[in-house]
């Protein structure tokens, strides 16, 4: 209890194992199954907040446009969360076509503090592993999102 | 009767927000909105302020006109900062 806003700072970049990559597309492509957003949570330990380490697949409902997450699981996850001593780094969500932030996207995010970043993978993640046509947005230090380089803020290791 | 506050008024609760917990006091005599206001801004929540809301452990969401004490919290009390909704689309 340390400092007064949780970490996570503007400009700040993210390690992102390769495996943890593969692990999102595969649970997008089987959840969706090119039919259905999806939503994952990138996760990782706060003594260590630029690194992921795990990938947490919401209980949520979903159609071909939008996505909601259960509520009482968020409840369990809360808690979990804290027990573990990690935070959600970057949310994650597949479109049916092309990547953007859109109002949704905008008004309900998991986490809305700086530095919090939402990444959204094109084709319902039916495409290579890569971050390529991907878009990536980050809350700035009003609250507001901004469009943010993927490739430069998200490091592939 | 008195509404002066006193000492034994005062409690500390505890926020839970992302994985970290932060202390907060509060007077028994404060609504849940105030109290959810102080934990919004211990952990920088700027924008649609009006979308958070807290829970207790349990899982029941805590009304906001309701008195911290007619909810029923005591020290230590343990509490979840989260958004009522996650959607995307």
């Amino acid at each position: 209890m340390s400092t007064l806003i949780p970490p996570g700072r503007l400009e700040e970049r993210v390690n992102l194992p390769h495996e943890r990559l593969a692990e999102t597309f595969e649970i997008m492509q089987h959840c969706g199954a090119g039919r259905r957003e999806c939503q994952v949570l990138w996760i990782g330990p706060w003594h260590s907040p630029d690194l992921i380490t795990e990938v947490i697949h919401p209980r949520h409902h979903a159609d071909g446009h939008g996505f909601s997450l259960d509520g009482g699981w968020l409840n369990t996850f809360w808690i979990d969360l804290a027990s573990r001593h990690v935070g959600i780094r970057v949310q994650v969500h597949s479109h049916p076509q092309s990547a953007f932030h859109s109002p949704t996207d905008d008004e309900f995010p998991i986490i809305r503090t700086e530095g919090f970043l939402s990444l959204v993978i094109p084709r319902f993640a039916l495409g290579p592993v890569s971050l390529e046509g991907a878009y990536l947005a980050e809350v700035q230090f009003d609250g507001s999102w901004s469009e943010v380089d993927a490739g430069k803020r998200v490091a592939i290791i | 009767m008195s509404t002066a506050t006193t000492a034994a008024d005062t409690l500390t609760l505890v926020i839970v927000y992302n994985g970290l917990e932060r202390p907060v006091q509060a007077n028994t005599h404060q609504t849940i909105q105030a109290l959810l206001e102080h934990a919004m801004n211990a952990f920088g929540v700027h924008q649609n302020r009006h979308l958070m809301a807290l829970w207790t452990d349990s899982g029941v969401e805590l009304q906001l006109n309701q008195s911290i004490q007619d909810a029923g919290l005591v020290e230590g009390s343990r509490l979840l900062l989260r958004p009522s909704a996650v959607r995307g689309g």
